[in-house]
């Protein structure tokens, strides 16, 4: 045997320890997963009616002096809000968002697209760009808090409003069941009007009013969401990747365990077999 | 006589209506009732069954529900809000309640 008894059970003890910790991992994002899940879910709809009364009310208009709904045609300075997380061992979740934003940029003029990154992961990865990141936001830790959300959304319209940026994108992960989730971006500024027909409601007091009320209204909620939708997909990514990582462990143990018998085995038999042959040539 | 008659609608008038109310957190609230009173910009104002599309913000005040048993319930909205009413179904959006 190419490995001694005690290098096995060495091994053994080890990978027991990492599968010990995996497994708890594992089952504390399975619990933050379950909380933030249901918050997710309770959020949603409040988001989606928002949308839905905010293209009604944008149908078939031209920017009506708002200054969200300014128009430029000369698409030039971009802003890039990419959300992703704090903690590694989640399996391939900061890559998908990272290569997805990396792939955006590279559309574009690397001196005309500006960086809000939220997350460690992100910041690491996006320190080279230097002045290119406008803000940083660290420490979340997956932990959704009503404070951040208000301030990302007052970033990201602050640089729309200061014409730092003619459109803002946000690049997260949207979590569809705890098995998928996928890396978009999506648009944030400028909003567009669509055309098609008007349905005739009665606003009150006028457009313009609700509109000032609706659209601020509108964006805190979108970044709410993205940032509830990236939350989710980061625990439940890492949930995924620590059951695969004590499955391997178990697999190992298993073929380690079977090992360590074997070599049990040959060593006592090789014993006997010494005893005896020395029995013999005493006898002799 | 006959100008009277054709005045009233064909089909049955529905006396009640769906109503949502949506946090951004949770669903407050969501059933048939009988009437509905808003606290919107000009004032409060009174929803019944077959309302006219009507879209409005709302500021902070109390919102009264009178469902079909005729019970009422009233609830207080802290922040901003957006009501919707487009064929019997009205949905109440409110920052905070």
């Amino acid at each position: 045997m190419s490995q001694s008894l005690k290098q096995i059970k060495n091994r053994i003890r080890s990978i027991e320890n990492t599968r010990k910790v995996t497994s708890a991992m594992q089952m504390i994002s399975a619990t933050k997963l379950s909380r933030i899940d249901s918050y997710l879910s309770q959020s949603r709809p409040y988001a989606q009616r928002l949308t839905i009364l905010l293209d009604k009310l944008l149908q078939g208009r031209t920017a009506s002096g708002n200054p969200f709904l300014r128009k430029d045609e000369a698409k030039g300075k971009i802003l890039l809000c990419v959300v992703t997380s704090d903690n590694g061992l989640c399996g391939v979740y900061n890559n998908n968002v990272i290569r997805l934003a990396e792939e955006f940029i590279s559309r574009y003029e690397r001196n005309k697209v500006k960086l809000v990154v939220i997350g460690k992961k992100g910041y690491a990865y996006f320190r080279n760009y230097k002045e290119a990141v406008l803000h940083t936001y660290v420490g979340l830790n997956g932990k959704y808090s009503d404070k951040v959300s208000r301030e990302i959304c007052k970033a990201l319209c602050q640089a729309f409003l200061t014409a730092e940026a003619d459109e803002v994108y946000i690049a997260y992960t949207r979590f569809k069941n705890a098995l998928t989730n996928k890396a978009v971006v999506e648009k944030f500024l400028n909003i567009d009007c669509k055309e098609a027909q008007e349905i005739g409601y009665i606003l009150e007091p006028n457009e313009a009013r609700i509109l000032e009320e609706l659209i601020p209204e509108y964006l805190s909620a979108k970044t709410r969401l993205m940032l509830l939708e990236s939350f989710t997909s980061e625990h439940a990514s890492r949930l995924m990747a620590m059951r695969t990582a004590t499955e391997n462990a178990k697999e190992l143990l298993t073929g380690l365990i079977l090992l360590r018998n074997k070599v049990r085995q040959a060593n006592i038999t090789r014993e006997i077999i010494e005893i005896v042959s020395a029995a013999e040539a005493l006898k002799g | 006589m006959a100008s009277l008659k054709s005045r009233v609608p064909p089909k049955i008038m529905e006396k009640d209506f769906l109503l949502t109310i949506l946090c951004p957190d949770k669903k407050l609230y969501e059933g048939r009732i009988k009437s509905l009173i808003v606290p919107s910009e000009l004032g409060y104002l009174g929803v019944l069954a077959n309302h006219a599309p009507l879209i409005t913000n709302l500021v902070p005040g109390k919102i009264t529900i009178r469902n079909p048993s005729d019970e009422i319930t009233v609830l207080h909205a802290h922040g901003k809000g957006f009501l919707e009413v487009f064929k019997n179904n009205v949905t109440l959006l409110v920052s905070a309640a």
